[in-house]
């Protein structure tokens, strides 16, 4: 048993134990001495103040235990420090990988906008080939509607034409109309004439007529006169045969009647050559006339033929006329459609510049819109750089304070390694002090082993001591590492996130450690606690008490805490509950139909209705909604089923 | 005949628009409602319940459900999904720390299947507030770029001062009509 503790005691000190052995002896018994001194002055607070031959079981097991004390106290003071450092450091390296991770989503957001910007860019580069579009389309509508308008005039004026050579034959006819009435009407004069001549020629007829019979009786007359005096004459020869003398004066007297009747003859015959020449020519006057007669029928017969002709001619070109007219009111209202049409056009075609204006108008905003946004961008992207390398300020900074703290932790561990070497030493002399109790009892063997037990403890402690050295060295070259890194490139944030994770892996660890440490610095307190019940000393009551003090009080407030919050959680819970449920049963009792056919679900969530009273219902709404009434028995049916169930 | 019976079906059997505003307590959804409703601004108190109203919008009627945004009613949304076309959801741009738990509830909505035609807006309100969050942190915040197959637009708005709400409501009525 010995030999291991002795060898364990090698391992830690480095040195033999004969030779502690001996130094120790020799100390202690200079402190015994010392000891002895003072005792009687009551110092019992130094450290190196331990045991008489009386004192040791009273003031050593007790200055031990303070020793012990101040170093779990030291040592809680490191750990506390080395916390708090520990804190800060994380803290620290949180907010810097925060403001890293800010600074990637807002480079991710400045690219992201510029990408959208881009794409806004396209969309409006391509609504300009669209408005390009529409304007060719517009372009060739106006000059198809040119073109149109170009065919329709040429078509109207061919109109126009075809109309004013067809008002010209009109003219014309109209013209030849007038002269051939001219014409009639100076036929009709001429037919006057003709009459007139014709009645003059009767009348001459019958002057002739009346002049021959007068002529005629006239001729009688003379020739009943002739007869009378050659019957004279045949008398007054008879008588001139009875008297010569009578007879001479009768030849005279009938020579004179001779000549007489023979200038009755002459003047017969001068009056009837006279006639017969009158009527000579009284018969050529009439042929004459019967010739002008005959030439003016056939010319009236001509002149009424002209007339109908003309008249037929008229009846034609005003039929033409009207036809005329009809298609020119045909054309008018087709030119007045396709004017229509034009200004339709027109107006169409007006819209459509609007539009694109309008358009072209909402792109140019949009595109300035997006050319600000991409200053502002840029503006924060040079605002994220400059916080970068602020933070790359305070990385180097928190380079040098986490420098400073490896320092001071060092510092630190060799104060504790002095004290350490201090425990040993104490545990020498104690060892020492069980030496020269030689007259060591069994219980003190067991009491021995227990301190080697509790080196062994130390060693432990020790060694992870070390390893958290070792860790800590790590942590500082992971951390120098991750530094470069992060000078290195903003954008290797995956291998940030791991050293980061690699961080929080070894901060774990670490307290993980420091949590074993306490666990370890329990056990030895209790070790140390049993050693002394082993020791049998008193004043472990105290430490006992206060040990047990402290866990009540940390654990009543938790307690506390676990029973009252749920509580009033609930309550706050179960009244929202209940407003909200009265709130939709009035709203369900007061709205139309529609609204409530919808509430349906929410009230029925809320009294947690079965599907079969949902169903219920909904039904009756339905049946309330409908216009007849012969669905009230079956809700009713169901309804008294469904509570009986 | 068929166009005559589509256009007396269109005059009598116009069918109003269902639209659900959502969103976290204090988001000022009753105030969004009813300023799009009768155009001016009502002081409101936290909605425990739900507000209907009708809003006419460009020929267009529109049945709007504001919904109460608390913690504790907020499950009972689900009960109005059916036979919704439209959602607005309503964001606090001021409200930095809640826009994580604003997030989980507009994805965890999304995600209902009888919401998937449903058309949605987001509005990204209190624009007014100074240091509130702009338009794009909120599209980021909510994580808006992972939404695909859906209909959906953000747009900032102040609902006390009555800005962006109409462009928000131009935008609804057109796709409305156009998914129609």
């Amino acid at each position: 048993m010995f030999a291991s503790l002795k060898n364990k005691i090698r391992e830690e000190t480095g040195s033999d134990l004969s030779k502690l052995t001996a130094k120790i002896t020799s100390t202690t018994v200079q402190k015994i001495e010392n000891l002895r001194g003072r005792s009687h002055q009551g110092s019992t607070s130094s450290l190196n103040s331990i045991v008489s031959s009386d004192g040791i079981r009273e003031e050593g097991p007790i200055e031990l235990e303070e020793f012990k004390r101040r170093i779990v106290k030291l040592e809680n003071e490191f750990v506390r420090k080395l916390e708090h450092k520990d804190n800060e450091w994380r803290e620290i390296v949180k907010e810097k990988d925060k403001r890293l991770q800010s600074i990637e989503k807002e480079k991710d957001e400045a690219y992201r906008q510029i990408s959208n910007l881009k794409e806004a860019l396209k969309n409006s580069e391509d609504l300009k080939q669209k408005i390009l579009e529409h304007k060719e389309n517009s372009e060739q509508i106006e000059s198809l509607q040119s073109q149109e308008l170009a065919k329709v005039k040429q078509l109207v004026l061919q109109r126009d034409k075809e109309l004013s050579e067809k008002i010209a034959a009109l003219k014309e006819a109209t013209n030849q109309l007038d002269k051939l009435r001219s014409e009639v009407g100076r036929l009709r004069r001429q037919e006057e004439l003709l009459s007139d001549v014709q009645d003059d020629l009767e009348a001459l007829r019958h002057s002739s007529a009346r002049d021959l019979a007068h002529l005629a009786t006239e001729l009688a007359k003379s020739e009943q006169e002739r007869r009378h005096l050659s019957d004279l004459v045949v008398i007054l020869r008879e008588s001139s045969s009875n008297d010569s003398t009578v007879d001479q004066r009768v030849a005279s007297e009938k020579k004179l009647l001779e000549q007489c009747l023979e200038e009755a003859h002459l003047q017969l015959s001068e009056i009837k050559t006279s006639w017969s020449d009158k009527i000579a020519s009284l018969e050529t006057q009439v042929g004459r006339l019967s010739r002008q007669a005959a030439e003016e029928g056939s010319e009236r017969r001509r002149a009424v033929e002209d007339r109908e002709k003309l008249i037929e001619k008229i009846k034609q070109l005003e039929a033409e006329l009207e036809l005329c007219n009809m298609e020119l009111t045909n054309k008018e209202t087709k030119i007045r459609r396709l004017t229509q049409d034009v200004n339709e056009m027109s107006m169409e075609l007006k819209a459509l510049q609007q539009e694109n204006e309008e358009e072209i108008q909402f792109l140019r905003t949009e595109l300035d819109v997006t050319k600000t946004e991409i200053k502002v961008v840029k503006k924060n992207l040079e605002n994220v750089e400059g916080e970068l390398d602020k933070t790359e300020e305070e990385n180097s900074k928190l380079k040098i304070s986490i420098d400073s703290e490896h320092l001071a932790s060092e510092s630190l561990r060799k104060i504790v390694t002095k004290l350490e070497k201090e425990l040993g030493e104490e545990k020498a002399n104690s060892l020492n002090v069980q030496n020269t109790l030689s007259r060591v009892t069994s219980e003190k063997n067991t009491a021995l082993l227990r301190n080697a037990e509790i080196s062994q403890q130390m060693e432990m402690v020790k060694q992870q001591m070390r390893r958290q050295e070792n860790e800590m060295n790590d942590l500082l070259t992971k951390l120098a590492a991750l530094e470069d890194e992060n000078g290195k490139l903003k954008g290797s944030e995956a291998l940030e996130q791991k050293l980061n994770s690699n961080i929080a892996d070894l901060e774990e660890q670490m307290a993980e450690k420091n949590k074993t440490i306490k666990i370890l610095q329990l056990r030895l307190a209790d070790l140390k606690k049993t050693l002394q019940q082993e020791l049998r000393t008193p004043g472990s009551a105290n430490f006992q008490n206060d040990f047990s003090e402290t866990t009540a009080a940390i654990l009543q407030p938790s307690q506390i805490l676990t029973r009252n919050f749920p509580s009033t959680v609930k309550r706050d819970e179960e009244d929202v509950n209940f407003k909200y449920l009265k709130h939709v049963v009035i709203k369900f009792l007061t709205s139309r139909d529609y609204e409530a056919q919808h509430l349906i679900k929410a009230i029925s969530t809320l009294l947690k209705f079965t599907a079969e009273e949902e169903k219920l219902i909904h039904d009756t709404l339905e049946w309330k909604k409908s216009w007849f009434g012969s669905k009230p028995k079956l809700p009713k049916a169901q309804k008294t089923v469904s509570f009986a169930s | 005949m068929g166009v005559l019976f589509s256009y007396f079906k269109s005059l009598i059997g116009a069918r109003e628009m269902r639209i659900l505003i959502l969103g976290l307590d204090g988001a000022g959804k009753t105030t969004i409602l009813y300023r799009l409703q009768v155009g001016e601004v009502v002081t409101t108190i936290p909605t425990i319940g739900f507000n209907v109203e009708q809003v006419t919008y460009k020929n267009l009627k529109f049945q709007v459900w504001d919904l109460g945004g608390q913690t504790s009613i907020r499950p009972y949304w689900r009960c109005y999904y059916s036979n919704t076309d439209a959602i607005i959801y309503v964001v606090d741009s001021a409200d930095k720390e809640r826009m994580g738990i604003s997030k989980d509830e507009l994805f965890h909505m999304l995600r209902e299947e009888e919401l998937q035609d449903a058309i949605l807006v987001v509005l990204a309100n209190k624009q007014d507030i100074p240091g509130c969050m702009s338009l794009k942190e909120v599209h980021q915040a909510l994580g808006l770029e992972a939404l695909k197959n859906r209909t959906f637009q953000i747009f900032k708005t102040s609902a006390t001062k009555g800005e962006g709400l109409d462009v928000a409501m131009e935008w609804l009525a057109n796709a409305l009509k156009n998914r129609k």
